[in-house]
Protein backbone atom coordinates (compact mmCIF):
# COMPACT_ATOMS: atom_id res chain seq x y z
CA UNK A 1 0.00 0.00 0.00
CA UNK A 2 1.38 3.40 -0.91
CA UNK A 3 1.58 6.35 1.42
CA UNK A 4 -1.45 8.48 0.58
CA UNK A 5 -1.48 12.26 0.90
CA UNK A 6 -4.70 14.17 0.23
CA UNK A 7 -4.05 17.79 -0.73
CA UNK A 8 -7.56 18.68 -1.88
CA UNK A 9 -10.72 16.75 -1.08
CA UNK A 10 -13.42 17.92 -3.52
CA UNK A 11 -12.39 21.52 -2.86
CA UNK A 12 -14.73 24.17 -4.26
CA UNK A 13 -13.37 26.59 -6.89
CA UNK A 14 -12.78 29.05 -8.35
CA UNK A 15 -9.16 28.64 -9.34
CA UNK A 16 -6.45 29.36 -8.50
CA UNK A 17 -6.21 27.16 -5.43
CA UNK A 18 -2.96 27.32 -3.47
CA UNK A 19 -1.53 25.38 -0.58
CA UNK A 20 1.47 23.61 0.83
CA UNK A 21 2.36 20.14 2.01
CA UNK A 22 5.18 18.23 3.62
CA UNK A 23 6.42 15.32 1.55
CA UNK A 24 5.58 12.01 3.22
CA UNK A 25 8.31 10.05 1.47
CA UNK A 26 11.26 10.35 -0.87
CA UNK A 27 10.08 7.53 -3.12
CA UNK A 28 8.87 8.54 -6.61
CA UNK A 29 5.43 10.10 -6.17
CA UNK A 30 2.48 10.17 -8.55
CA UNK A 31 -0.02 13.02 -8.51
CA UNK A 32 -3.71 12.51 -9.31
CA UNK A 33 -5.59 15.73 -10.12
CA UNK A 34 -9.29 15.53 -10.91
CA UNK A 35 -12.04 18.09 -11.28
CA UNK A 36 -14.12 20.14 -13.66
CA UNK A 37 -13.80 23.44 -15.52
CA UNK A 38 -15.39 25.40 -18.34
CA UNK A 39 -14.12 26.55 -21.71
CA UNK A 40 -14.51 30.29 -22.27
CA UNK A 41 -15.30 29.74 -25.95
CA UNK A 42 -16.65 26.83 -27.94
CA UNK A 43 -14.54 24.13 -29.58
CA UNK A 44 -11.40 24.52 -27.53
CA UNK A 45 -9.47 22.55 -24.97
CA UNK A 46 -10.33 23.07 -21.35
CA UNK A 47 -7.28 22.64 -19.12
CA UNK A 48 -6.33 22.88 -15.46
CA UNK A 49 -2.70 22.66 -14.37
CA UNK A 50 -0.97 21.99 -11.08
CA UNK A 51 2.53 23.24 -10.34
CA UNK A 52 4.67 22.33 -7.33
CA UNK A 53 7.67 24.31 -6.04
CA UNK A 54 10.10 23.87 -3.18
CA UNK A 55 10.93 26.73 -0.80
CA UNK A 56 13.70 27.92 -3.12
CA UNK A 57 11.04 28.39 -5.80
CA UNK A 58 12.61 25.49 -7.63
CA UNK A 59 10.16 23.68 -9.86
CA UNK A 60 9.38 20.25 -8.37
CA UNK A 61 6.27 18.88 -10.02
CA UNK A 62 3.66 19.40 -12.69
CA UNK A 63 0.50 17.79 -13.98
CA UNK A 64 -2.56 18.73 -16.01
CA UNK A 65 -6.17 17.64 -16.46
CA UNK A 66 -7.62 18.34 -19.90
CA UNK A 67 -10.70 17.71 -22.02
CA UNK A 68 -11.88 19.14 -25.33
CA UNK A 69 -15.09 21.14 -24.92
CA UNK A 70 -17.42 21.73 -27.83
CA UNK A 71 -19.63 23.95 -25.68
CA UNK A 72 -18.63 27.25 -24.11
CA UNK A 73 -19.29 27.90 -20.40
CA UNK A 74 -20.40 24.38 -19.65
CA UNK A 75 -18.84 22.53 -16.72
CA UNK A 76 -16.79 19.64 -18.04
CA UNK A 77 -15.23 16.69 -16.27
CA UNK A 78 -11.50 16.72 -17.05
CA UNK A 79 -9.47 13.62 -17.87
CA UNK A 80 -7.67 12.73 -14.65
CA UNK A 81 -4.26 11.09 -14.90
CA UNK A 82 -1.89 9.50 -12.43
CA UNK A 83 1.33 11.26 -13.39
CA UNK A 84 4.79 10.21 -12.17
CA UNK A 85 6.91 12.95 -10.62
CA UNK A 86 10.54 13.14 -9.63
CA UNK A 87 11.00 12.33 -5.93
CA UNK A 88 10.29 14.96 -3.32
CA UNK A 89 12.55 15.25 -0.28
CA UNK A 90 11.06 13.59 2.80
CA UNK A 91 9.79 16.15 5.29
CA UNK A 92 10.40 19.12 3.02
CA UNK A 93 7.62 21.65 2.61
CA UNK A 94 6.42 22.26 -0.94
CA UNK A 95 4.00 24.84 -2.31
CA UNK A 96 1.46 24.09 -5.00
CA UNK A 97 -0.93 26.03 -7.17
CA UNK A 98 -3.77 24.78 -9.33
CA UNK A 99 -4.71 27.25 -12.03
CA UNK A 100 -6.86 27.45 -15.13
CA UNK A 101 -5.13 27.11 -18.49
CA UNK A 102 -5.75 29.15 -21.63
CA UNK A 103 -9.43 29.56 -22.59
CA UNK A 104 -10.45 27.92 -19.32
CA UNK A 105 -12.65 29.26 -16.52
CA UNK A 106 -13.67 27.93 -13.14
CA UNK A 107 -16.15 29.10 -10.51
CA UNK A 108 -17.73 27.98 -7.26
CA UNK A 109 -19.53 25.17 -9.10
CA UNK A 110 -16.22 23.48 -9.97
CA UNK A 111 -14.55 21.10 -7.52
CA UNK A 112 -10.99 19.82 -7.37
CA UNK A 113 -9.28 16.86 -5.72
CA UNK A 114 -5.56 16.14 -5.50
CA UNK A 115 -3.99 12.98 -4.13
CA UNK A 116 -0.31 12.08 -4.01
CA UNK A 117 0.61 8.40 -3.93
CA UNK A 118 4.19 7.62 -2.84
CA UNK B 1 5.39 -0.57 -4.62
CA UNK B 2 5.44 0.93 -8.07
CA UNK B 3 3.23 3.31 -10.00
CA UNK B 4 4.22 3.27 -13.66
CA UNK B 5 2.77 5.92 -15.92
CA UNK B 6 2.44 4.17 -19.28
CA UNK B 7 1.24 6.89 -21.64
CA UNK B 8 -0.92 9.95 -22.06
CA UNK B 9 -1.59 10.72 -25.69
CA UNK B 10 -4.11 11.74 -28.32
CA UNK B 11 -6.74 9.14 -29.18
CA UNK B 12 -6.83 10.01 -32.84
CA UNK B 13 -8.49 6.92 -34.25
CA UNK B 14 -9.78 3.44 -33.47
CA UNK B 15 -8.31 0.95 -32.99
CA UNK B 16 -5.32 2.35 -31.16
CA UNK B 17 -2.54 0.04 -29.97
CA UNK B 18 0.15 1.15 -27.55
CA UNK B 19 3.16 -0.94 -26.55
CA UNK B 20 4.72 -0.79 -23.11
CA UNK B 21 7.07 -2.76 -20.91
CA UNK B 22 6.05 -3.34 -17.28
CA UNK B 23 8.77 -2.73 -14.71
CA UNK B 24 7.54 -5.42 -12.34
CA UNK B 25 5.67 -8.71 -12.36
CA UNK B 26 3.50 -7.95 -9.34
CA UNK B 27 -0.29 -8.06 -9.52
CA UNK B 28 -1.40 -4.64 -10.70
CA UNK B 29 -4.38 -2.41 -11.29
CA UNK B 30 -4.39 -0.75 -14.70
CA UNK B 31 -5.94 2.73 -14.53
CA UNK B 32 -7.36 3.96 -17.83
CA UNK B 33 -9.03 7.28 -18.67
CA UNK B 34 -10.21 8.48 -22.09
CA UNK B 35 -12.54 10.79 -23.95
CA UNK B 36 -14.67 10.19 -27.05
CA UNK B 37 -17.94 11.38 -28.59
CA UNK B 38 -21.10 10.10 -30.17
CA UNK B 39 -22.31 10.58 -33.72
CA UNK B 40 -25.94 10.42 -32.57
CA UNK B 41 -27.73 11.85 -29.52
CA UNK B 42 -28.77 9.64 -26.62
CA UNK B 43 -26.39 6.79 -27.28
CA UNK B 44 -24.08 4.73 -25.12
CA UNK B 45 -20.46 5.32 -26.10
CA UNK B 46 -17.38 3.56 -24.86
CA UNK B 47 -13.86 2.33 -25.36
CA UNK B 48 -13.02 -1.37 -25.08
CA UNK B 49 -9.66 -2.10 -23.48
CA UNK B 50 -7.67 -5.25 -24.35
CA UNK B 51 -4.29 -6.40 -23.08
CA UNK B 52 -2.33 -8.54 -25.53
CA UNK B 53 -5.59 -9.25 -27.34
CA UNK B 54 -7.48 -10.28 -24.22
CA UNK B 55 -10.49 -8.06 -23.35
CA UNK B 56 -10.26 -6.35 -19.96
CA UNK B 57 -13.48 -4.34 -20.07
CA UNK B 58 -14.77 -0.96 -21.17
CA UNK B 59 -14.90 2.70 -20.28
CA UNK B 60 -18.44 3.91 -21.00
CA UNK B 61 -20.77 6.90 -20.82
CA UNK B 62 -24.28 7.62 -22.03
CA UNK B 63 -23.92 10.59 -24.41
CA UNK B 64 -27.03 12.74 -24.60
CA UNK B 65 -25.47 15.14 -27.08
CA UNK B 66 -24.06 14.21 -30.46
CA UNK B 67 -20.64 15.52 -31.48
CA UNK B 68 -19.73 16.62 -27.96
CA UNK B 69 -16.45 15.29 -26.59
CA UNK B 70 -16.94 13.60 -23.23
CA UNK B 71 -14.71 12.22 -20.51
CA UNK B 72 -15.71 8.57 -20.13
CA UNK B 73 -16.00 6.86 -16.76
CA UNK B 74 -12.40 6.05 -15.79
CA UNK B 75 -11.71 2.54 -14.54
CA UNK B 76 -9.25 0.19 -12.94
CA UNK B 77 -8.65 -3.23 -14.48
CA UNK B 78 -6.86 -6.04 -12.62
CA UNK B 79 -3.82 -7.32 -14.56
CA UNK B 80 -0.75 -9.41 -13.86
CA UNK B 81 2.44 -9.85 -15.84
CA UNK B 82 4.57 -12.99 -15.80
CA UNK B 83 7.48 -11.34 -17.59
CA UNK B 84 9.09 -8.00 -18.25
CA UNK B 85 8.61 -8.22 -22.01
CA UNK B 86 6.77 -5.77 -24.23
CA UNK B 87 2.98 -5.90 -24.00
CA UNK B 88 0.24 -4.19 -25.97
CA UNK B 89 -2.87 -2.32 -24.94
CA UNK B 90 -5.50 -1.97 -27.66
CA UNK B 91 -8.43 0.43 -27.55
CA UNK B 92 -11.51 -0.07 -29.73
CA UNK B 93 -14.97 1.49 -29.90
CA UNK B 94 -17.53 -0.28 -27.70
CA UNK B 95 -20.45 0.82 -29.85
CA UNK B 96 -20.84 1.67 -33.56
CA UNK B 97 -21.51 5.35 -32.81
CA UNK B 98 -18.41 5.86 -30.64
CA UNK B 99 -15.99 8.18 -32.40
CA UNK B 100 -12.70 9.82 -31.53
CA UNK B 101 -10.44 12.37 -33.21
CA UNK B 102 -7.28 14.35 -32.54
CA UNK B 103 -9.09 16.30 -29.80
CA UNK B 104 -9.57 13.15 -27.69
CA UNK B 105 -7.02 11.73 -25.31
CA UNK B 106 -6.27 8.50 -23.50
CA UNK B 107 -4.02 7.76 -20.57
CA UNK B 108 -2.99 4.65 -18.67
CA UNK B 109 -1.03 3.96 -15.50
CA UNK B 110 -0.08 0.70 -13.80
CA UNK B 111 -0.48 0.59 -10.03
CA UNK B 112 1.63 -2.22 -8.57
CA UNK B 113 0.96 -1.19 -5.02
CA UNK B 114 -0.35 -4.21 -3.15
CA UNK B 115 -0.11 -7.99 -3.24
CA UNK B 116 -3.41 -8.25 -1.37
CA UNK B 117 -6.38 -8.71 -3.70
CA UNK B 118 -8.46 -5.51 -3.65
CA UNK B 119 -12.19 -5.32 -3.13
CA UNK B 120 -13.65 -4.20 -6.46
CA UNK B 121 -17.32 -3.59 -7.22
CA UNK B 122 -18.69 -2.56 -10.63
CA UNK B 123 -22.42 -1.88 -10.31
CA UNK B 124 -24.76 -0.47 -12.91
CA UNK B 125 -27.18 2.31 -11.90
CA UNK B 126 -29.43 3.43 -10.48
CA UNK B 127 -27.92 4.49 -7.18
CA UNK B 128 -28.19 4.48 -4.16
CA UNK B 129 -26.99 0.91 -4.29
CA UNK B 130 -25.08 -1.14 -1.77
CA UNK B 131 -23.22 -4.40 -1.38
CA UNK B 132 -21.06 -5.83 1.40
CA UNK B 133 -17.37 -6.54 1.77
CA UNK B 134 -15.30 -8.41 4.29
CA UNK B 135 -12.76 -6.07 5.82
CA UNK B 136 -9.22 -7.33 5.24
CA UNK B 137 -7.54 -4.86 7.55
CA UNK B 138 -7.99 -2.31 10.27
CA UNK B 139 -6.38 0.91 9.13
CA UNK B 140 -5.89 3.02 6.02
CA UNK B 141 -6.83 1.82 2.55
CA UNK B 142 -6.78 3.47 -0.86
CA UNK B 143 -10.29 4.07 -2.20
CA UNK B 144 -10.90 4.59 -5.91
CA UNK B 145 -14.33 5.38 -7.29
CA UNK B 146 -15.82 6.58 -10.56
CA UNK B 147 -19.15 6.70 -12.32
CA UNK B 148 -21.74 8.92 -13.94
CA UNK B 149 -25.09 10.45 -13.08
CA UNK B 150 -27.45 13.24 -14.15
CA UNK B 151 -29.89 15.83 -12.78
CA UNK B 152 -33.25 16.90 -14.13
CA UNK B 153 -32.88 20.64 -14.62
CA UNK B 154 -29.17 20.49 -13.90
CA UNK B 155 -27.41 21.71 -10.80
CA UNK B 156 -24.82 20.74 -8.24
CA UNK B 157 -24.45 16.98 -8.22
CA UNK B 158 -22.56 14.91 -5.66
CA UNK B 159 -21.98 11.15 -5.61
CA UNK B 160 -20.81 9.68 -2.33
CA UNK B 161 -19.20 6.43 -1.24
CA UNK B 162 -20.81 5.16 1.94
CA UNK B 163 -19.19 2.60 4.24
CA UNK B 164 -21.03 1.23 7.25
CA UNK B 165 -23.72 3.86 6.87
CA UNK B 166 -21.27 6.79 6.85
CA UNK B 167 -20.32 8.87 3.79
CA UNK B 168 -16.53 8.61 3.46
CA UNK B 169 -15.85 10.36 0.14
CA UNK B 170 -17.60 12.54 -2.39
CA UNK B 171 -17.15 13.66 -5.97
CA UNK B 172 -19.00 16.78 -7.07
CA UNK B 173 -19.70 18.65 -10.27
CA UNK B 174 -22.20 21.00 -11.91
CA UNK B 175 -24.47 18.94 -14.14
CA UNK B 176 -26.23 20.11 -17.27
CA UNK B 177 -29.96 19.62 -17.76
CA UNK B 178 -30.63 15.87 -17.72
CA UNK B 179 -27.36 15.00 -19.37
CA UNK B 180 -25.34 12.06 -18.12
CA UNK B 181 -21.92 13.19 -16.96
CA UNK B 182 -18.97 11.20 -15.67
CA UNK B 183 -18.13 12.79 -12.33
CA UNK B 184 -14.46 13.39 -11.49
CA UNK B 185 -12.88 10.08 -10.43
CA UNK B 186 -11.24 10.01 -7.03
CA UNK B 187 -8.29 8.30 -5.37
CA UNK B 188 -8.57 8.99 -1.66
CA UNK B 189 -7.80 7.43 1.69
CA UNK B 190 -10.33 5.77 3.96
CA UNK B 191 -9.87 4.31 7.41
CA UNK B 192 -11.26 0.79 7.67
CA UNK B 193 -12.23 -1.11 10.80
CA UNK B 194 -11.71 -4.84 11.02
CA UNK B 195 -14.93 -6.74 11.35
CA UNK B 196 -15.66 -10.43 11.20
CA UNK B 197 -19.09 -9.51 9.85
CA UNK B 198 -19.67 -8.17 6.32
CA UNK B 199 -19.70 -4.37 6.12
CA UNK B 200 -22.11 -2.47 3.89
CA UNK B 201 -20.49 -0.36 1.20
CA UNK B 202 -21.97 1.47 -1.76
CA UNK B 203 -22.84 4.58 -3.69
CA UNK B 204 -25.30 7.26 -2.66
CA UNK B 205 -25.95 10.88 -3.62
CA UNK B 206 -25.81 14.13 -1.67
CA UNK B 207 -29.25 15.13 -2.90
CA UNK B 208 -32.47 13.40 -3.90
CA UNK B 209 -32.34 15.38 -7.14
CA UNK B 210 -29.27 13.50 -8.37
CA UNK B 211 -30.43 10.70 -10.64
CA UNK B 212 -28.94 7.70 -12.38
CA UNK B 213 -30.25 4.81 -14.41
CA UNK B 214 -29.14 1.62 -16.13
CA UNK B 215 -26.99 3.70 -18.49
CA UNK B 216 -24.73 4.79 -15.63
CA UNK B 217 -21.82 2.56 -14.61
CA UNK B 218 -19.83 2.76 -11.42
CA UNK B 219 -16.63 1.37 -9.99
CA UNK B 220 -15.47 1.25 -6.42
CA UNK B 221 -12.17 -0.32 -5.32
CA UNK B 222 -10.59 -0.70 -1.90
CA UNK B 223 -6.87 -1.35 -2.22
CA UNK B 224 -5.35 -2.63 1.02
Amino acid sequence: MPAIQILLDSQQGPLPLKGQFQALADTPPSIFLSGTAQASSSNTSCMVQMEVWDQDQKYSGFTTAVVFSNEARQHKNLLALLVNQKPFTLGTTYMYQISAGPNTMSDSNDFYSVTILY
Amino acid sequence: MLIQELFNQALTQFPLSVNFTPRDTSPAQLYVTASAYSTFPNMLIGVDVALDGNPLGSLTLFANEAYSHKALVARLFPVEFNDLDQHTLTFSPSTPNTVCDFNDAIGATLLMISDVPPFVWNPTGPIPQYTTYQSQISGPALLFFSGSAFMSGGGSMGVEVVIGGQPVAISQMQAGDTTHEAFPPRFTQVMLKYSKDPIEIGFSTNSGEVASDQNDNYQLALIY
